[in-house]
């Protein structure tokens, strides 16, 4: 994985853990997940880590006015 | 002429409860508007057989699918599939919207093959984020009021006939419109910074296949 995308994950993992650990985002699938659980699966660089590090940067991306 | 909208909008658990009060503007605005006629297939009415039925008589030109999915699959009541591969190829020449979880990723691929001419939705899956004391009137819950939005925004768009490519264009806007105003909130430990990712999430998976230029 390149160093940028290992940036990105720091900084969205420094970003993650500063927000409620038990708050819940919901999905249509009616599967409810926890920052705490968000913040596991981009620890554990999986698939859907690796998309929560994608629109976290997204987020970051419109925030900064950049996209 | 009158033209022909249909909806789908099953409601038997915590996730359609959400998707069905997300749909409500669009109906009532479809309602109102006199050059518009609306099968609306709510609730237990969104079966296989009741949606296939109303296609070959209605032929909307606009199909709103509200519900459970997957890659292949839009589901209506209980879990029941109303839209697979098997017989996509009823919508060919239509329009369409499904608030569904990654059906665009291939069922909206394999829709534009067979014909359909636009289907706009959601590569993965559409989130959203609730305040817990109101899943049981969503209409009231103010934490998914932008997803509301959002979802009112593209339904409407389509409805008064702006093309799809547009659509999303306007979509994608006030998906920014609202990260910044959610994003940009001091109080990290509230749900604005959640709802602010989860609008990142669907703004980055919203998309479209077929014609961008089509329009109701």
């Amino acid at each position: 994985m390149s160093s940028l995308y290992e940036e990105q994950k720091k900084l969205v993992l420094a970003r993650l853990r500063t927000l409620n650990p038990d708050a819940k985002m919901m999905s249509g699938k009616n599967k409810a997940v926890s920052v705490k659980e968000l913040i596991k699966h981009v620890e554990d660089d999986d698939l859907f880590g690796k998309k929560i590090v994608e629109a976290q940067i997204k987020m970051l991306q419109v925030l900064t006015g950049v996209n | 002429m009158v033209k022909q909208f249909l909806i789908t909008r099953p409601n038997y658990d915590k996730a359609t409860a959400y998707i069905h009060s997300f749909s409500k503007d669009i109906v009532a605005d479809a309602k109102e508007d006199a050059g518009i006629h609306i099968t609306d297939l709510e609730g237990s009415k969104a079966t296989d057989l009741g949606f296939e039925k109303a296609i070959k008589k209605s032929k909307p030109k606009l199909v709103f699918l509200n519900g459970h999915g997957d890659e292949t699959v839009v589901l209506g009541h209980n879990d029941e599939p109303i839209l697979t591969e098997r017989n996509v190829g009823l919508l060919k020449g239509k329009i369409i919207y499904a608030l569904a979880c990654e059906s665009l990723a291939k069922l909206g691929r394999i829709a534009v093959e067979k014909g359909v001419k636009a289907y706009v939705g959601y590569e993965e899956e559409f989130r959203w984020v609730v305040d817990p004391s109101r899943t049981s009137t969503p209409d009231k819950d103010k934490n998914a009021a932008p997803f509301r939005k959002v979802c009112l925004v593209l339904g409407k768009s389509l409805l008064s006939g702006v093309s799809a490519g547009k659509s999303i264009e306007l979509t994608r806007k006030e998906y920014k419109r609202l990260i910044k105003n959610y994003g940009t909130s001091a109080d990290n430990y509230g749900d604005a910074p959640l709802i602010g990712l989860a609008l990142s999430w669907n703004l980055l998976f919203l998309g479209f296949a077929g014609d961008k230029a089509a329009s109701f």
